[in-house]
């Protein structure tokens, strides 16, 4: 709420933010004294907002309890934001799987907690966002394949994208109107295969 | 910049990390504290010591006390997590050697509390029996010892079973007792203004003339109402965002609790005054409940009494068992006492502390001392232990801020208002007991030179030891972003 906003708020969300800046700036085991000292902030100021973030765990003590640096929720808010790349060679992979099913593919990937979209078919655009797709989110959390309708008279089949170390690392979406005459009958062997492919390129 | 190791197994390893919520996190401060059971037992005694109704403003002076020491205690609580609470921070900032001296004085605390809180429950729980059956069917003392075993066999077992399972219906249970200490005060309180008229405000203040009790007694049983407040710092291991939630259980605790307190001094300032007899009962509050109103609603009170109790006994046992536990790990207490159960809690510790809480008492008892003064005695034992305990902390806090650079004024006055007062509080009482000729608080003192003792022992012995007390859960290698 912007009412909540008011006082001496906005400036201290500022400075906490300049604080995990100069954190993340400085690297392991800087003091608070030092950060005090590279913001500019008044001490009192830098160590109260600092055990916030280190209540919050944004930022951690390191065991002599004077140093500080980056806890590991920040590295879950990186991987959230950073786009994901997908090589050439998976790309590849992927037009050749769309150039012989009769279905929009599309690939999803887990990152920060949360579910990405890194390559949508460009001839059949999703009739409804994958990353919400109960299939898609079935196979990532352990099912090898799920079936179901993304959207109203669309089916969809979602397959997993197993990794080196046996983990899931993606999930590969196919979507068919339920009217069309093929559906997504032989498509399940080949999402396997092309699956099976791309675990290594995603890693 | 050097960067210090990081491990990637905590030395606390064993108990289930990162569990519990903030409501099961804030129950272990609040029944720890047990402000139901203290709120209709703490007057009272007071009553009975000094033979005047108690002050209300004792209380308030203690509330000031425990929210200056909780202040302190949160300058460790939001930068370390250490299951042995107190006394790790107390190592962290004066070093080995206080630290295990503050060691022995909140085993001192602890203990003491647990054996006072089952003796309350047996108290309790011996007058309700005496309510159900016909009068010298069973003997009250070994009502109360049977009571005491049973309880003592209960809170043993939800300890090892772990600290979750009970917390949110032992906080549920408290909150019950409150409410029902609350109406009991209300009705006895109208009931008394109706038969001696509105009561004179200086009969608020109380303490006929007094407001501490002629050596201070007054506000050392204040201060014993809020011992345990700072007990959610035990769970900080097991607990999620530890940093953010156990300095804020502990303050909240100590607040309301405090005002719960005045409230209820107020209110059993009136109560005894029209009924000076009570001041002789176990349990004060309950035999003016009788004179006043209906005895069924003094059976109420019991009930709500031993709740609150039981729930006191359980949460200082889980405090006590992890300062053992951690003692355990370092070394400085049989290393058997450092191990965890399949159930992530100190199961060795438990046995061992239980067994101590139920004999000491039930002997205590079966050689005819009075249920009401073992009690107090107890209570008063174990608030020395945990007054010297704060004492330690509070002096500890600006060091420890010194030490890693982040010290400001306001801490240090903080820690200086805090460490002054209660060792005036301590002096008083020490010097009104000798003049009084021994009593609970010698013994205290007694304990509490024992502690000192055996820590200039271990460090003679064993320096390398005592140099490494303080055990506490570091941050993980899995904790930072590589």
């Amino acid at each position: 709420m912007v009412s909540d906003l008011t006082g001496r708020q906005p400036k201290a969300l500022t400075s906490a933010l300049e604080l995990l800046e100069a954190v993340a700036r400085a690297g392991s085991g800087v003091t608070a004294a030092e950060l005090a000292a590279v913001t500019g902030l008044p001490r009192a100021t830098a160590y109260r907002l600092l055990n916030l973030l280190v209540a919050e765990e944004h930022v951690v003590r390191l065991p002599d309890l004077s140093g500080f640096a980056l806890g590991a929720r920040v590295e879950g808010l990186v991987e959230a934001a950073a786009p994901v790349r997908v090589v050439t060679a998976a790309r590849e992979e992927l037009a050749r799987l769309r150039s012989g099913v009769r279905a929009g593919v599309h690939l999803c990937v887990p990152r920060g907690g949360a579910v990405r979209v890194v390559d949508v078919d460009p001839d059949v655009p999703p009739p409804a966002d994958p990353a919400r797709a109960r299939v898609v989110l079935e196979v990532l959390t352990g099912q090898e394949e799920a079936r179901g309708e993304i959207a109203p008279g669309v089916r969809a089949l979602a397959v997993a994208v197993p990794g080196p170390g046996g983990n899931v690392v993606g999930a590969l979406l196919a979507t068919s109107p339920a009217s069309s005459a093929t559906g997504l009958g032989g498509v399940a062997d080949r999402l396997h295969a092309t699956a099976k492919a791309l675990g290594p390129l995603l890693e | 910049m050097t960067v210090p190791a990081l491990r990637s197994v905590s030395p606390v390893a064993g108990l289930r990390r990162r569990r519990l919520g903030p409501l099961e996190v804030l129950a272990q401060s609040v029944a720890a504290t047990a402000p139901a059971a203290a709120m209709a037992t703490s007057p009272g005694q007071a009553f009975s010591l000094a033979g005047a109704p108690p002050s209300a403003v004792a209380y308030l002076v203690a509330t000031v006390l425990v929210l200056l020491v909780s202040s302190c205690v949160g300058q460790f609580s939001r930068r370390m997590v250490a299951p042995g609470s107190l006394y790790s921070f107390t190592a962290k900032g004066l070093g080995g050697t206080a630290g295990t001296v503050a060691g022995g004085f909140l085993v001192v605390g602890y203990g003491f509390l647990v054996a006072g809180a089952l003796t309350g429950a047996a108290t309790s729980g011996a007058a309700l029996v005496g309510r159900v059956l016909a009068p010298g069917t069973l003997p009250t003392v070994v009502a109360e010892v049977g009571v005491l075993a049973l309880v003592g066999l209960l809170v043993a077992a939800f300890a090892v079973r772990g600290a979750g399972i009970s917390a949110r219906l032992g906080l549920a249970l408290e909150l019950l007792s409150i409410s029902v200490v609350l109406v009991v005060l209300g009705v006895v309180v109208v009931a008394a203004v109706a038969r001696e008229g509105a009561p004179d405000p200086a009969t608020l203040v109380g303490g006929g003339g007094h407001p501490f009790g002629p050596g201070a007694q007054g506000l050392l049983l204040a201060v014993t109402a809020f011992v345990g407040f700072e007990s959610a710092g035990s769970l900080a291991t097991e607990s999620r965002r530890p940093f953010a939630v156990v300095p804020r259980a502990v303050r909240w605790t100590a607040l309301v609790s405090g005002l719960l307190y005045v409230l209820a001094a107020a209110a059993q300032s009136v109560v005894f005054a029209a009924t000076p007899g009570s001041g002789a009962a176990p349990l004060p509050l309950a035999a003016a409940v009788s004179v006043l109103s209906d005895p069924a609603l003094a059976a109420v009170l019991e009930l709500g009494i031993l709740t609150s109790f039981v729930g006191c006994a359980s949460a200082s046992l889980t405090a006590l068992v992890r300062l053992l536990f951690t003692m355990g790990r370092e070394g400085v207490a049989p290393r058997s006492w450092g191990g965890t159960s399949r159930f992530g809690t100190p199961a060795v510790a438990v046995a061992v502390s239980t067994v101590v809480a139920v004999v000491v008492p039930s002997v205590v008892l079966l050689a005819g001392v009075p249920a009401g003064d073992v009690l107090r005695g107890l209570l008063v034992v174990g608030t020395c232990g945990y007054v010297g305990g704060y004492v330690l902390v509070c002096l500890a806090a600006p060091v420890f801020l010194r030490r890693i650079g982040e010290l400001t004024l306001p801490p240090v006055l903080v820690a200086a208002m805090a460490t002054g007062s209660l060792v005036a509080v301590l002096a008083a009482c020490v010097a009104w007991s000798v003049a009084a000729g021994g009593g609970w608080v010698l013994a205290a003192a007694g304990l509490l030179a024992l502690s000192v003792l055996r820590a200039l022992v271990l460090r003679r012995r064993r320096p390398a030891l005592v140099a490494r007390v303080g055990l506490y859960d570091e941050t993980r290698r899995q904790d930072v972003l590589s």
